[in-house]
């Protein structure tokens, strides 16, 4: 239900990508959208990471090992705990395949199963698939300037476009003016009640790149809830051959 | 003969006739009237199940049923249709595709299904279109138009004028997603098919779902509900290859009520007329202890034993034809009324909603039934002056005569 | 009032068949209330069990927030103490654990999204009779390792009875749920949708396979008696405390309750017009034996009777003959109601194989509950009260002289 793309290639580690290159009096919505988005397409990652599932009155780690090229692409391999170890999901464009080691099985996630938590955690497996753009899918606007984290921000408005299959009345996002890394968002039904927040923080240095190292997923309607990502590592602009995600790669990589 | 002295009989006791007659034709007005009661239930419930949602037939490919596989199209729907409309007992058809999907809003989502249909055809078909409560059926021009009930509506927390993404698996088997607003609300009286059924038009579901002109469903509703199973036969026939069902294969537990909706009248009449027997034979048994001395006479003038009972029965036979006359007349101008007017039983409307009802019952009873009801009211006199007459045709005429009143 | 007892006592006793048969009037009132009401309440009683049986049970318990969630971390452990708890409460007949969750059944190609039930086979059994819908192979032991799946499903994913099929889904607190297991039997449900969605697993194998150990997500609670329902939630809630959440099969069919409601509030209406033709025939016959002491009223008023006397005599008459009728009308329908009860009526045609498709028994059921004999009862003595007033009024509006002229 969030920013469907953009969860799967936080996964991924490719939440942001530090943009050098950006200036800090150039205030066209769409353009610093574009530009926090542009670095994304092509590029591929390769990153370790946890995810942290909080409820009220548990949590669970699961560690993971993430491959992506351009939004189309992306392979998780999860490595711990050990019941789960093995586990990995594909995706190629709008379809996710599960390998599960203990079975021996590549099983495609049904339709059916599409608004099922993935991995128990606050994201679904529509989340895994859902293709929206934050730069073709909605008309953007300023909304201010704001310090987050320190930080100097664009605080952009997102209108999704008539026809995008998107839920959202609106989102805002926070872009930091120097580095164009986004550090928050929220998403706002059509009524105007904030539904989800995305926040990121422990901006630090990761495969050569400053990056968010921390994002955490709120969702506003289940208190004492959240879902965290947290980056260990990090290898960007590999090369990797689209054949590297294939179910064959799912079932030998460890 | 007989006959003639049983209905003198009739009337010698007026004011005891006349309360037995009341009591019968009060019992003959309540049978007849409940049961055009239930029997108006339950035709207003199938007749509203199909009306709404099921139609009289529905064609599909073979498992499209249990399973909805996207790709389960109906091979070569759209010649199935023409030759479907072209049958004489077909009033009218439309076709659909239909998707096992995942309707969300920003809040929620649940799983739905997904009717692609061409609004104009599927006026004829069923009439959704007129339990629309807010906004419009598809107004001209709407594009990526959604139609969703009230309750859908709650559950994902929208309202009108908003949109739902729906997602589910495309025609080329990959996953897609599509943008829906809803431009209209609409409200039937069944729970299930509300919560669960979203309407949008074919083309927008065709383009954002990959399918073609391929359909899933072809509904068809016939000139004459008669006609079921030789439509459903025909249509068999012709497609072999296909799912052919009737709205009771559809919706077994509409069909379920159905039935047993003509069990509980039975049971209700029985009960109505076992009561009367006692009425009856009360009266009858009281009628011929009257008469001790008179019976006693003609039985002396050597009247013989058959006669004698069938002048009791005649007589028990005749007073309940009367009163039972009165009832069925009483009983069909009321139906009559109610059915035109309608009894509201809004007072547990959302119970009668729940099952598919509406809340407005018009009683109903086919004209062959009151022969029914005629003949059990023979049967009961009948029955009734078995006693009676026996006790009639035991008298010891000696004694009767001499016995005091 | 002795003395207008033994008056009366005697009047009674001097014409034995007038008397007989006014009296028999209200034993037949009686017997036909009874019957019908007995009918009623248990065809009531008997559907609700059988919308119970359907899958839910009277309560069901769960943890509190599973409602909502539907979520495996909302099971609960110490299923067994639990159960024995809710056992030992009032009414309560038995409880059967379930651990229900969605889960991916996978064979070749084809997978589908079903709720895969852990049950323990034979409280699952005794609830909603689960062992006579198996279409193919054989019913869940307790330790089984084997699936019942739904007609439906098996068909679609090309199994039969030996086969395996892989099941995959979320476990509990996100563990990974992964399993094959082997096709025991399908089971066969009245409508497709069931068929094509349910599989059943033995409690233990599921708990293995959803990673939650001892755990379930709900107990399925039947009672003896419909009635006791909000005692019973009441009681439950008590006893397991605000851990649990305690729900009724009415929270969770509410149209099946507005359904039953209406049944029930037809069912008044029919009972409501029953005694409106019972009330008829006891009239009936106090009006013509009103008719015919018209002239034994003349004389007694004539030799110097007050009409008040006799009119308390006449109404105390028809107070001991419906009390007497209503005894004996009980002492009739006891037997027959036990009866009833005991062989209940057999339906046939349509609806009987509509019914018994759904896997209930097509029978019209008899209900013993006391207060149908209480309640009938003092309604048709009312009723034949009621009907006294005829005689009283010919009393009063009586004239000694043309009374006594009248003859029959």
């Amino acid at each position: 239900m969030m920013n469907a793309t953009r969860w799967m290639l936080a996964v991924a580690g490719l939440v942001l990508v530090a943009n050098t290159l950006a200036s800090a009096d150039s205030p066209d919505a769409t353009e610093i959208v574009r530009r926090a988005d542009q670095h994304l397409r092509g590029n591929t990652s390769y990153t370790e990471l946890t995810m942290t599932l909080v409820r009220p009155d548990w949590s669970r780690e699961l560690s993971m090992k993430s491959w992506s090229k351009g939004t189309h692409l992306a392979l998780i391999l999860v490595t711990a705990p050990a019941r789960d170890r093995g586990t990995a999901f594909l995706k190629r464009g709008n379809e996710v395949w599960n390998w599960v080691p203990s079975v021996e099985r590549v099983v495609k996630i049904p339709p059916s199963m599409m608004s099922q938590s993935w991995m128990g955690s606050d994201f679904t497996n529509d989340d895994l698939v859902h293709e929206s753009s934050i730069v073709e899918d909605y008309t953007h606007t300023m909304a201010g300037d704001t310090t987050l984290a320190g930080r100097a921000c664009w605080k952009i408005r997102m209108v999704p476009k008539p026809d995008a299959a998107v839920v959202w009345g609106k989102v805002f996002i926070w872009i930091s003016r120097t580095d164009d890394l986004e550090l928050r968002a929220e998403y706002y039904d059509e009524d105007g009640a904030l539904v989800n927040v995305m926040e990121m923080s422990q901006i630090k240095e990761l495969g050569g790149r400053l990056l968010p190292t921390v994002m955490e997923m709120i969702p506003q309607d289940k208190p004492g809830n959240k879902t965290v990502l947290t980056y260990h590592a990090a290898r960007f602009d590999e090369s990797m051959d689209d054949a590297f995600f294939s179910e064959q790669t799912m079932k030998r990589i460890r | 003969m007989i006959a003639a002295i049983a209905w003198r009989n009739v009337w010698r006791n007026t004011r005891r006739s006349g309360v037995l007659i009341a009591a019968i034709a009060f019992g003959i007005w309540a049978g007849v009237f409940e049961m055009a009661f239930m029997n108006g239930m339950a035709a207003q419930q199938v007749e509203g199940a199909i009306r709404t949602r099921l139609s009289h037939l529905q064609i599909h490919a073979r498992g499209f049923r249990a399973h909805k596989d996207v790709t389960s199209f109906i091979p070569d729907g759209d010649s199935v249709l023409t030759a479907v409309r072209a049958m004489p007992r077909v009033e009218s058809a439309s076709e659909r595709a239909v998707l096992s999907a995942m309707a969300s809003s920003a809040t929620t989502s649940r799983g739905v299904l997904v009717f692609g249909i061409d609004p104009a055809a599927e006026r004829t078909v069923t009439d959704v279109s007129a339990h629309i409560v807010e906004g419009g059926y598809f107004p001209n021009g709407t594009h990526n138009a959604a139609v969703v009930s009230r309750r859908l509506m709650d559950k994902l927390r929208l309202r009108l004028g908003q949109k739902m993404v729906i997602t589910g698996q495309g025609g080329d088997g990959a996953i897609s997603a599509g943008a829906f607003r809803i431009v209209g609300i609409f409200e039937t009286a069944n729970l299930t098919f509300d919560e669960t059924s979203v309407f949008v038009q074919r083309q927008d579901l065709a383009r954002d779902f990959a399918l073609g002109d391929d359909v899933h469903e072809i509904a068809v509703r016939l000139r004459d509900i008669g006609d079921l199973h030789a439509a459903a036969a025909g249509l068999r026939r012709a497609y072999p290859g296909l799912d052919v069902a009737t709205w009771r294969d559809l919706s077994p537990e509409v069909a379920l009520t159905e039935s047993s909706t003509q069990q509980t009248n039975y049971i209700f009449f029985v009960v109505i007329l076992v009561s009367l027997v006692f009425g009856v034979t009360n009266t009858m048994l009281m009628g011929v202890l009257e008469r001790t001395r008179e019976l006693g006479v003609v039985i002396a003038l050597g009247m013989r034993p058959g006669p004698v009972f069938a002048m009791v029965l005649i007589e028990a036979v005749l007073l309940s034809l009367v009163g039972g006359v009165c009832g069925i007349g009483l009983a069909s101008a009321s139906v009559a009324l109610a059915g035109r007017t309608g009894i509201d039983l809004s007072a547990v409307s959302s119970g009668l909603a729940a099952f598919g009802m509406e809340t407005v019952i018009r009683p109903v009873m086919p004209p062959l039934d009151y022969v029914w009801v005629v003949l059990m009211v023979i049967g009961t006199a009948i029955v009734a002056s078995l006693y009676p007459g026996w006790k009639a045709v035991r008298l010891d005429p000696v004694r009767a005569i001499r016995s005091y009143q | 009032m002795n003395l207008y007892l033994s008056i009366v006592w005697r009047n009674l006793w001097r014409n034995k068949r007038r008397s007989l048969i006014a009296m028999s009037s209200v034993v037949f009132a009686v017997v036909v209330a009874l019957a019908t009401r007995s009918m009623q309440l248990g065809f009531y009683a008997r559907t609700i069990d059988n919308v119970v049986s359907f899958y839910t049970g009277y309560v069901q318990i769960h943890d509190r927030g599973f409602e909502d969630t539907q979520s495996l971390d909302h099971s609960f452990t110490h299923a067994d103490s639990i159960a024995a708890l809710v056992e030992k409460t009032p009414h309560v007949t038995f409880a059967a654990p379930r651990l229900e969750s969605f889960a991916l059944l996978s064979n070749g190609n084809v997978t589908d999204g079903v709720q895969v039930v852990g049950i323990d086979p034979e409280r699952e059994d005794r609830l909603t009779g689960l062992r006579a819908k198996i279409t193919s192979g054989r019913y869940l032991e307790d330790d089984d390792t084997g699936m019942l799946l739904g007609s439906e499903l098996a068909a679609h994913l090309g199994v039969s009875v030996g086969d395996t099929v892989v099941a995959l889904g979320a476990g509990y607190h996100a563990a990974t749920a992964a399993d094959r297991f082997v096709v025991a039997g399908t089971v066969t449900y009245p409508t497709p949708e069931l068929n094509a969605t349910m599989a059943y697993l033995a409690l233990p194998a599921a708990q293995r396979f959803y990673a939650a150990p001892g755990r379930v997500t709900s107990l399925a609670v039947m009672l003896d008696d419909h009635r006791a329902l909000e005692h019973a939630q009441a009681a439950l809630s008590g006893a397991l405390g605000p851990r649990y959440e305690v729900i009724t099969w009415k929270t969770m069919m509410p149209e099946m309750v507005q359904y039953i409601q209406f049944d029930n509030a037809s069912g008044v209406v029919m009972l409501l017009l029953v005694y409106v033709v019972i009330g008829f025939g006891i009239l009936g016959t106090v009006l013509m034996m009103a008719m015919e002491r018209t002239r034994e009223f003349g004389v007694l008023v004539a030799v110097g009777m007050k009409k008040s006397m006799l009119g308390v005599i006449v109404l105390l008459e028809s107070v001991v003959l419906a009390v007497l009728g209503a005894l004996a009308g009980i002492a009739a329908g006891i037997p027959l109601l036990v009866y009833l009860a005991a062989h209940p009526i057999p339906l046939h045609g349509e609806a009987a194989r509509a019914i018994a498709s759904y896997g209930f028994e097509p029978v019209l059921p008899f209900s013993l509950e006391p207060s149908i004999f209480v309640w009938q009862t003092i309604t048709m003595l009312l009723i034949a009260m009621a009907a006294a007033v005829v005689p009283l009024h010919r009393i009063y509006v009586l004239d000694a002289v043309t009374a006594m002229r009248r003859g029959h």
